[in-house]
């Protein structure tokens, strides 16, 4: 059930404040874009092929809103893809002009990706626009173990010789079986990770001195499913400063399969080795060591840091006055390529600005056929950057410099010196020349 | 002796000075220029604030695509925002930014003095044919904020009657410069043309 939000309340008075401006300005006012914002509610990469929800945008060029794109896209529309198939996205703009004097444009957007259930509100001021139902599960990637492999002769190492002369017989018999069974073990440990997510989502607005944004997750994490059992291996702070990085690697992930080995060993030996008695435990717990030990390094990759993400992505531009913020951003490093396929996954990108203000027609007293021509040129170009036009804007001014930017303390005292030994030379030439 | 001859030496030499200034000063006086009408406006080339000492040449620059205005790399030197008004125009503003130096050395270091008492000292911008006197009318400390938002007001050349406003930093934090000392200065009269030497 969709709720009105303050700024699509604000946006029919505001409208009809700024239309009042604009009509009685229209000879004077061009064409250009004074509000603008778009939403993405989701963005996959899969190996290296994006698809994704699209996008949502809406302009405002003082007389009037444009939108493109659409709001709640199906996830059925993110194509070309299997790691998210049930779930709400969510992506809406506004575009407005207001202020005291119904002349500042105004934009807003909300974008993110929930459960199935989610309630989807509109875009608003200061506002998310996702209420959470069940929870969506994006697949990070499934674990690829095959490619471990464990060396026959690695899983007697350390072994006492005279126990291994004795048991030779039974090992010859046994040993090939069980690596064999070691890659079936391997090749079954059934490793998906998984974002499980109540609802992620960013929002922001803009007016024309500034842009703000911010981001939400709600019962967000990642899991490791392994043999059907969830383990957590991040949980994800549902609100924090811009730009947080986390790393993650998968130690849990690592653990959890050493200890699927060790037990789908132990009974594998246990049958095979049983009849040789009191030596069986020692012999089988050995020979798991050597297995971890020899698995070990080939999982190295995942003990790093396999994922890398961004909670509260924001960058800045024009002095501020436009901000673009992404509420989670996680990609499979390269160096787990062994491992997953390499996936990008962007939630909720929403951006806003840059804007301006409808020109003031008390400055636009020229006559009206250089207006018109304005009006055509940028219907044609369709431009909406202020700084195409004539002024540039200044919204920053970097005036301080350092100590160490200056005049270096050095050359002075150089010159300084210089000074000093030219004036010493002086005196001894003038007391030479007066003897 | 040497002594003796040194102080005739300079002596004569102040004097010297002396003459040839008053002699000037009266030439300058009995022949005034004749043209009446005011100077073109064009770029500045020279900031004088002589109260607090300030004297820097003055050179073009522009901002960049994200709306910063960055003074020249060299500190000694000021900037005139090349889109802004010329001295002597009557519309526009006239937008000068200058570096202040943590440890010295910027050419707008002293100008921080201006915010106690500061208004009313006087301004001048020289250009290659005329000379342009303000007035401080207000000094403002600014966040980097507050200045974004009071950007048109401030720098827009929409409006206006060529006033200066005169940018640096402020509020040193021990790491950089958290604030802009704006001083704004009103023209004191049309630009008058500057003698030919």
């Amino acid at each position: 059930m969709p709720t009105l939000s303050p700024l699509r309340s604000l946006v029919t008075p505001s409208l009809a404040a700024g239309a009042l401006v604009v009509l009685s300005a229209s000879p004077g006012i061009a064409a250009t874009t004074v509000a603008q914002a778009s939403a993405t509610g989701l963005e996959l990469t899969v190996l290296s092929t994006p698809t994704g929800s699209g996008s949502y945008t809406a302009t405002h060029d003082g007389t009037g809103e444009t939108t493109t794109g659409d709001k709640t896209p199906l996830i059925t529309a993110v194509g070309g893809q299997s790691n998210i198939t049930v779930g709400t996205i969510a992506q809406d703009a506004a575009a407005t002009v207001g202020g005291s004097d119904g002349r500042d444009g105004l934009s807003a957007a909300c974008a993110g990706l929930a459960g199935d259930g989610a309630i989807v509100a509109d875009v608003g001021t200061d506002q998310f626009c996702l209420t959470p139902g069940n929870n969506a599960e994006i697949s990070a990637g499934t674990l690829d173990l095959t490619g471990v492999t464990v060396v026959e002769s690695d899983l007697l190492a350390g072994l006492d010789t005279t126990l291994q002369t004795i048991l030779q017989p039974i090992l010859n018999a046994v040993l090939p079986a069980t690596n064999t069974a070691l890659q079936d073990v391997l090749a079954g440990i059934d490793t998906e990770l998984v974002l499980d997510l109540g609802a992620v989502q960013s929002q922001c607005t803009a007016d024309p001195s500034a842009a703000t944004g911010d981001s939400l997750l709600t019962d967000a994490s990642l899991q490791a499913r392994i043999l059907g059992t969830d383990t957590t291996v991040l949980n994800f702070p549902s609100s924090t400063p811009p730009n947080t990085k986390v790393l993650t690697d998968l130690d849990v992930v690592v653990a959890a399969i050493n200890d699927a080995l060790t037990t789908q060993l132990e009974t594998s030996l246990q049958g095979a080795l049983g009849p040789i008695g009191g030596v069986t435990n020692p012999l089988i717990s050995a020979i798991n060591d050597n297995v971890i030990a020899a698995v070990a390094p080939q999982l190295a990759p995942l003990e790093d840091n396999v994922l890398d993400g961004t909670i509260n992505k924001q960058s800045t531009a024009r002095g501020g006055r436009e901000i673009t913020v992404t509420a989670l951003d996680v990609r499979t490093l390269p160096a787990a390529s062994d491992f997953v396929d390499l996936l990008d996954v962007v939630i909720g990108t929403s951006s806003c600005g840059v804007n301006s203000r409808v020109a003031d027609t008390d400055d636009d007293d020229d006559d009206d056929t250089v207006v018109d021509d304005e009006t055509d040129d940028d219907t044609t170009t369709n431009t909406n950057d202020p700084f195409t036009d004539d002024e540039p804007t200044i919204t920053a001014v970097n005036s301080g410099l350092a100590g160490d930017q200056g005049p270096g303390a050095l050359a002075l005292g150089g010159l300084a010196a210089t000074l000093a030994v030219a004036g010493g030379a002086g005196v001894a030439t003038y007391r030479r020349l007066a003897r | 002796m040497l002594a003796r001859r040194t102080d005739a030496a300079l002596s004569g030499l102040t004097t010297g000075l002396l003459v040839l200034a008053l002699l000037m000063a009266v030439a300058g006086w009995l022949a005034p220029s004749s043209q009446a009408e005011e100077p073109p406006a064009t770029p500045p080339q020279r900031l004088r604030l002589a109260s607090l000492d300030v004297a820097a040449d003055v050179v073009p620059i522009e901002v960049s695509p994200d709306g910063v205005l960055d003074p020249p790399a060299d500190p000694s030197t000021v900037g005139w925002w090349q889109r802004s008004a010329r001295p002597g125009s009557d519309r526009g503003q006239t937008v000068i930014t200058g570096h202040t130096v943590h440890t010295g050395g910027g050419a707008l270091d002293p100008v921080i003095d201006l915010e106690d008492g500061g208004v009313g000292a006087r301004v001048v911008l020289t250009t290659r044919v005329a000379r342009q006197v303000y007035r401080v009318t207000e000094v403002l400390d600014t966040t980097r904020e507050e200045l974004a938002e009071r950007s048109e007001e401030l720098f827009g050349q929409d409006g206006g009657d060529g006033r200066l406003v005169l940018v640096t930093c402020t509020d040193w934090n021990g790491t950089t410069y958290e604030k802009n000392l704006v001083v704004i200065a009103e023209q004191q009269g049309p630009a008058t043309a500057r003698r030919r030497s």
